[in-house]
């Protein structure tokens, strides 16, 4: 069995590092911002995501991240795209539930959580891929 | 005699033409019968001085012809006053009343004048001062009246009847010029009274001229557009009363010095000066002037107040500007100088469901608190009364057979408390004011005083409202400003918890690995970074807000890139000229709010349409146009929801554009929106430039279609 794909979207490189040792099981690429996430996700077509919403330009908002939720589901919405933000309005996590996020997780980060959560979601997708 | 024949002879010659003028025509006009009559009895008086000084005798009948002649213009003055008002029962018994008190006045002067008679010569008959003082005061009434049909002639008259105001005017001014002589020298002066005939032929013409201009004024109107202002009533009536006051203090201190032998004249200087201050006195007493215009609204005027004049006064102590004393404090003066009300209490409504003692004036300081559920609160709230406290003692029951009302004990305590007007603001009750009482006022309160009072207050209530709107709207914006900061801190600080944690979950199984290790120093260095940065952000000192200068078509190049590349469509088109604009700015804000427009227009139109984003430079703003050719939005729409925060049309926030253009704003700039339905929309933001130096480059169009002009 090949080591699933995933997107790290996140603009703080020290996130996106750590997020790339604690998910090492992971084939891992990365991005910081929407132009770079949409350039890689071409690329590698990863079956998971794990998006951060605020980037630049807009970096207090959340605008750049559905963006990029609404770019990879158009291509492909059989993605699994775990959103994990510093911000936990509810009206944000409703949002990105209602776009088709696979999960809302709020930061900080409990890797062994986010594990568990990638896990059940590259599950569904194996599920999907199957039964379709 | 010959002057005096010359003088007169003229004088009559030219008031008989004028009567004779008058007569002819139309006669159902009283104002113009009332002139035709003044100008014949004038004409009259002035053929028997002509005829007495020219044969001899007639004295008696010259004395009351005169009398007879001030009576006629009184009588012609006074229908001209009276057209200022519309007919009532009240007005009409006003002016019956002041025309017989008039005929009385001048018909006893007659009969003392005619039991004054005594063979001698007419000059030492005059000079019996009794009735001397009788024609001063003709002349001081008949400059009063004309004083105030002039100033109180509306524009539209005033042409041409100041001529006539000024004729008839200037006849009682040289009546008082040379009656004063004579009372000061205790004779007539020859050259004065010879004089009198040609000045008063002189002031003809003037007449003429009057009707020559409009013969329809006020002789063919008689809803001539004449205002009394109870300010120049109160004024001229003063001016009048000390006129009064100075004419018979003069004529006391005369037979003061007449009777103090050789203390005559100190004794008069003394008198004199005791009487002239106990004028000012009584003309600087705030008690004896509001005695007065009370007196003078009671019966002079339909209403008790000058409306107009009343409202300008509120609104402007209301919003009395530079004025060092709080809105709270100009609104208790407002209301409490309709009245004359020496001081007041404010007391506002709380958030903790009470009326609580706000700011005061002229007033002890008190710490109040009255519920809101309280008899009182609820008895002004709900029925927005003006209560006077009088009427309470009196007759409670006037007000408690509308509803339950007690008088708070710390209201009854204030013993020089008198009313109590609500401040109703939309229906809603936001405070009220305990007004002192007036001594001039407190007899004679009634309907009108009483809906002045509650209309003014609704006045003072909206300002207020206004103020402690704008109030919340500044610790709405500091709130704003503290969340933003704490959700910045709040996101750093999970980003850093993240961080660290990572670093130590990841530790157990990496830990050997010198890759690791130096990832893990990465990442450790990029937090301590972040808390540095963070530090520098809560000290106040932080750059999220500093404003660089940025060159714009560099920064449109890249907000336009990151739209296109993110997909959507139309792809933008750039098209910055010829010149390196720059601005002052906070860069990525400045980014996000361009992008946001972009991606507006791409929502609004379809994807075969075109967005244009240009720049170009206007004296000393840059301009950036973002035109689509979507489908556009009508006025209302741009009007009423546009640019309100929570508004969306998209199932979003709704903040953006709100956003946007208060980032504008901000940057001193202006965002116009021109839009027509089914054609497009052109976003216009106007940013002044900065002061550097701005370097002019090569036009240059950035075709961007190349990026992504394909379907994703």
């Amino acid at each position: 069995m090949s080591i699933p794909k995933l997107l790290i979207v996140d603009d703080d490189s020290g996130i996106r590092t750590q997020l790339k040792w604690g998910l090492d099981t992971y084939d891992v690429v990365t991005a910081d911002s929407r132009e770079k996430a949409i350039e890689q996700f071409e690329t590698h077509r990863p079956s998971l995501v794990t998006l951060d919403l605020g980037l630049p330009p807009d970096v207090e908002g959340t605008s750049e991240g559905f963006a990029i939720l609404q770019a990879i589901l158009e291509r492909a919405p059989e993605t699994k795209v775990v959103v994990v933000s510093g911000s936990d309005e509810i009206v944000n996590s409703e949002k990105a539930l209602i776009n088709g996020a696979f999960e809302f997780y709020p930061k900080p980060i409990d890797i062994e959580h986010l594990r568990s959560i990638l896990a059940k979601a590259y599950a569904t997708y194996v599920d999907a891929k199957t039964s379709s | 005699m010959i002057i005096e024949v010359i003088s007169f002879g003229t004088s009559t010659a030219l008031f008989l033409i004028l009567g004779l003028v008058m007569l002819t025509g139309r006669r159902d006009n009283l104002p113009k019968t009332m002139l035709a009559i003044a100008a014949l009895a004038s004409a009259l008086w002035s053929g028997t001085v002509t005829y007495q000084a020219a044969f001899g005798g007639l004295i008696g009948s010259t004395l009351l012809l005169e009398l007879l002649r001030s009576l006629a213009w009184f009588s012609f003055l006074l229908v001209m006053l009276r057209t200022a008002y519309k007919s009532s029962d009240q007005v009409n018994k006003n002016f019956k009343i002041t025309f017989i008190g008039l005929s009385v006045f001048i018909v006893g002067l007659m009969l003392l004048a005619l039991y004054r008679i005594s063979g001698g010569s007419l000059f030492e008959f005059i000079a019996g001062n009794d009735v001397l003082i009788g024609h001063l005061l003709i002349s001081i009434g008949g400059l009063v009246i004309i004083e105030q049909l002039y100033r109180n002639t509306s524009e539209e008259h005033r042409s041409a009847l100041k001529y006539l105001w000024i004729a008839i005017g200037a006849m009682f001014a040289y009546d008082f010029y040379m009656y004063s002589d004579a009372f000061l020298f205790q004779r007539i002066d020859n050259e004065l009274w010879n004089a009198r005939g040609f000045i008063h032929a002189m002031v003809v013409p003037l007449i003429g001229v009057a009707i020559k201009r409009e013969m329809q004024w006020s002789l063919g109107d008689e809803t001539i557009d004449i205002f009394l202002s109870r300010r120049i009533v109160f004024h001229t009536t003063t001016l009048l009363a000390s006129g009064i006051y100075l004419v018979f203090i003069g004529f006391g201190g005369y037979y003061v010095r007449d009777m103090g032998g050789d203390w005559g004249v100190v004794a008069q200087a003394t008198f004199l000066f005791a009487a002239a201050l106990v004028l000012a006195v009584l003309l600087f007493s705030s008690k004896i002037r509001a005695r007065m215009k009370v007196m003078i609204d009671k019966h002079f005027f339909h209403y008790k107040y000058d409306y107009r004049e009343e409202w300008l006064r509120i609104i402007r102590t209301l919003s009395l500007q530079g004025d060092d004393k709080s809105l709270h404090e100009r609104a208790i003066r407002s209301l409490a100088q309709i009245i004359d009300s020496p001081g007041g209490l404010l007391m506002m409504e709380r958030d903790n469901g009470c009326f609580e003692s706000d700011e005061r004036w002229n007033f002890k300081r008190v710490n109040i608190r009255e519920p809101a559920d309280s008899t009182l609160s609820q008895f002004l709230a709900d029925h927005q009364f003006v209560i006077s406290l009088d009427e309470y003692d009196e007759d409670p029951d006037m007000y408690t057979r509308l509803g339950p009302l007690e008088i708070p004990e710390w209201l009854a305590n204030i013993k020089q408390a008198w009313l109590v007007v609500p401040l109703m603001h939309q229906d809603h009750l936001m405070g009220y004011v305990v007004l002192l009482r007036s001594p001039a006022h407190e007899h004679y309160f009634n309907w009108e005083d009483s809906d002045l009072l509650k209309t003014a207050g609704r006045q003072a209530a909206s300002h207020l409202a206004q103020f402690e709107a704008a109030k919340a709207l500044v610790s709405a914006k500091r709130f704003e400003e503290v969340n933003r900061l704490s959700a910045f801190i709040v996101h750093d600080i999970k980003n850093m918890i993240g961080q660290l944690s990572m670093v130590v979950s990841n530790a157990a199984k990496h830990k050997s690995n010198p890759m690791f290790i130096d990832d893990a120093i990465v990442t450790v260095e990029n937090t301590v970074n972040k808390m540095n940065k963070l530090l520098v952000r809560l000290r106040g000192e932080g750059e999220a807000d500093k404003n660089t200068p940025i060159n714009l078509c560099e920064l449109l190049e890249e907000s336009v890139k990151a739209c296109t590349n993110a997909g959507a469509l139309p792809i933008p088109v750039l098209n910055c000229r010829n010149e390196k604009i720059l601005i002052t700015a906070n860069k990525d804000r400045m980014a996000t709010n361009i992008a946001h427009i972009i991606q507006n227009a791409q929502d609004a139109t379809v994807d075969t349409g075109s967005i244009t984003v240009s720049l170009r430079k206007q004296k000393d703003s840059a301009i950036i146009e973002i035109t689509d050719t979507g489908e556009g939005m009508d006025e209302k729409f741009i009007h009423d929801r546009l640019f309100q925060p929570f508004e969306s049309t998209k199932g979003t926030m709704g903040i953006g554009v709100f956003q946007v253009r208060e980032y504008v704003h901000k940057l001193g700039g202006q965002l116009d929106v021109e839009s027509e339905l089914g054609v497009g929309t052109i976003f216009r933001l106007h940013i002044p430039l900065s002061v550097s130096k701005d370097v002019a480059i090569d036009s240059q169009i950035i075709q961007l279609s190349e990026h992504g002009k394909r379907k994703l």
